[in-house]
């Protein structure tokens, strides 16, 4: 009972911030709650564990539930609109579905566990308890990061090492966001793709059991996805995902070791918007950046030799990133440098190239061994079914065939994602291997509703509504030139 | 091909069948070709973190491989299945003692079935001896290429995989 009363309250508080500070509509609203408040709840367990050695799951999610109120009440009167009665409703209702959704997955016993869920169970155990870091193994502080453990500290409520609820609940929220991202933008021609998409990813076997799955795949593709939309969005004028992406970027830079690869491919497009303002650029920034820095230069920092892991790159490296972010932050509204600023997720990806270049002149075995793996895996292997090749064959129509304004919120992320796969092996161990198991089989599902939203989006991109008006085009008389939304084939 | 009126193709009518057909593929396959091998599915009772935790603090700290380990009680009933970072020589492993709680709870014969059945815990019986104190087996190799053993400590059986470098991802 105590873990589905925490579940819920940690829905609670990402509805009373959704609903406190703005303006989206009933249904994200509602969708995006559960990534806001475990965002909120890991931002706030991060910093707990390294000012004061502990995460008791009681004082975490009393400070998440307490920040959210204090937010609700000093924001809320000065939001320029009422809360909305539907608003109000679908609160209520969506904290009812998630109390039931939460006792089912807690009586009817769904996880599934691999060694490496026992080693965030045995971390959460630990992080619970008083001075905890120095007992979390160095390896561990440096890999495994602290959000899924933190997640699972809510378990301790009824005396259980883990939350059955929590992961499925993100995984839910991040699968029907995709849905209601192309419900929404594509309107009603573009609502079988939508429902498509949902069945397609609900099907898709490994993306499927990482709902329950204890591990972080199914709530990092989650907010990945979250983050990427938000930004979409307010590039088309609808500026109300930003506050929860922001609040939800923690999960990346806390739930992966390339969490803050993760956030910086996510959110660059975002960031070098020219419609926004420094102090929103920073505001969106703000929670990962804090998280990524206190840990990294903390705890991780402080793990010591590891041996055959390099300490000095994961702290380098998350510091370089998070410092070039709030730097990109702040220059991208200099008039001066807006040619290259525009530029940057592209010059990055660009980047990105020339170093994997670099490391396959070094050391192609590497670069063999996983593009064996990988293809091993995609075919069979991986459990994908044929998910990857169908989404291949999409996408490759979607990227040559299809324009539509604000494609690059999506292709950057895709495009810089798809490089940091190859790249990931030259960092760590080595190249893949072949199996349903191995990690960079796994983390494939990161990207996979971001890349079926944009063949989506794609696909219907004659539909897409124009958000400054509220209407699509087939509300209005005739498809302007200038539309947001044309397709043009080549 | 399916059209707009204009001529174009209707990609989004298009996508829709192909998505459809997809996912139609992808349910049918498990059912074709059910998954060789599956992950643990069970629920840990917080004795057993306990033990695994003792376990765990009473190695050396020389991280660098990954090793599964999985605790069974000397009825042979499997009570945990842990990955623990254990010392680089993989031989210093018969030093390894663990305390084993006797009122530990027994996992239920499904779950100890499904370890059982991932760590293929079949091979040559080895009686203890001066160099390796705890009695084990050697087991054939798994799927992905790595060697399961059994070790006997403190009345209890570990099962140990050979030392298998962690690929990149986490």
């Amino acid at each position: 009972m105590g873990e589905i009363l925490a579940v819920t309250a940690i829905v609670a508080a990402g509805l009373i911030l959704n609903l406190a500070a703005t303006d989206l509509r009933p249904i994200p609203m509602a969708l995006t709650s559960p990534l806001v408040g475990a965002g909120l709840f890991v931002s706030v367990g991060t910093l707990e564990l390294v000012l004061i050695d502990t995460a008791p799951p009681l004082m975490t999610l009393g400070l998440t539930l307490g920040i959210a109120v204090i937010c609700g009440v000093v924001i809320g009167p000065f939001h320029h609109r009422r809360l909305g009665q539907v608003r109000v409703a679908v609160a209520g209702v969506a904290l009812a579905a998630v109390t039931v959704i939460a006792t089912g997955l807690r009586l009817i016993h769904l996880t599934w566990l691999t060694p490496d869920s026992i080693r965030y169970i045995i971390i959460a155990d630990i992080m619970a308890e008083p001075a905890a870091i120095a007992r979390i193994l160095p390896a561990d502080i440096v890999k495994r990061g602290t959000a899924t453990s933190l997640l699972h500290t809510l378990g301790g409520f009824d005396g259980l090492g883990y939350s059955a609820a929590i992961g499925p609940l993100l995984w839910l929220a991040g699968t029907a966001l995709a849905v209601w991202l192309l419900f929404d933008l594509l309107g009603r021609p573009g609502r079988k793709v939508a429902v498509a998409v949902g069945v397609f990813l609900a099907t898709t076997n490994l993306y499927l059991y990482d709902a329950f799955y204890l591990n972080s795949h199914g709530f990092v593709a989650a907010a990945f996805l979250l983050v990427v939309a938000a930004g979409f969005m307010a590039g088309r004028g609808d500026q109300w995902l930003l506050l929860p992406a922001a609040l939800a970027a923690p999960l990346l830079v806390a739930g992966r070791a390339e969490g803050g690869l993760l956030v910086a491919l996510a959110i660059m497009p975002t960031l070098v918007n020219a419609g926004l303002s420094v102090a929103v650029r920073l505001a969106m920034l703000a929670p990962a950046v804090i998280v990524g820095l206190v840990w990294y230069l903390g705890p991780v920092a402080g793990a010591g030799d590891l041996g055959g892991l390099s300490i000095a790159d994961p702290v380098i490296g998350m510091l370089v990133v998070m410092v070039g972010l709030v730097v990109l932050a702040l220059v991208a509204g200099w008039r001066r440098l807006s040619g290259v600023v525009r530029l940057t997720p592209f010059l990055v990806v660009g980047l990105m190239t020339l170093v994997f270049a670099w490391y396959i002149l070094e050391d192609p075995d590497t670069l063999s061994g996983t593009a064996a793996s990988t293809g091993a895996n995609l075919a069979i292997a991986g459990n994908w079914g044929v998910t990857w090749l169908v989404v291949g064959f999409l996408l490759s129509g979607a990227v040559l065939a299809t324009r539509f304004d604000g494609q690059h919120f999506w292709t950057a992320p895709i495009a810089g994602y798809a490089l940091l796969y190859w790249l990931l092996p030259y960092f760590r161990f080595g190249a893949y291997r072949i199996g349903a198991g191995d990690s960079g089989n796994r983390i494939l599902a990161h990207i996979l509703p971001v890349v079926l939203v944009y063949i989506g989006l794609a696909a219907g991109s004659e539909y897409h509504r124009d958000h400054a008006t509220g209407a699509g085009p087939a509300d209005s008389a005739h498809h302007s030139p200038s539309s947001a939304s044309r397709i043009r084939a080549v | 091909m399916s059209k707009l009126p204009d001529g174009r193709p209707n990609l989004a009518r298009i996508i829709f069948w192909l998505l459809a057909v997809g996912s139609g593929i992808n349910l049918l396959l498990p059912m074709m070709f059910p998954p060789s091998s599956r992950p643990i599915k069970f629920h840990p009772d917080p004795g057993l973190l306990t033990l695994v935790r003792t376990a765990q603090a009473s190695l050396d700290l020389e991280y660098e491989l990954y090793l599964q380990l999985a605790l069974i009680t000397p009825d042979r009933t499997l009570v945990a299945a842990e990955p623990l970072l254990l010392p680089e020589a993989a031989d210093g492993l018969a030093d390894i003692t663990f305390e084993i709680d006797p009122s530990l709870p027994a996992v239920p014969p499904a779950v100890a079935q499904s370890l059982v059945e991932q760590a293929t815990i079949t091979g040559e019986f080895r009686p203890p001896n001066a160099d390796t104190p705890g009695a084990y087996w050697i087991v054939p190799p798994t799927d992905d290429g790595s060697r399961l053993r059994l070790i006997e400590v403190e009345g209890g059986v570990v099962v140990v995989s050979e030392p298998a470098l962690e690929s990149a991802g986490g």
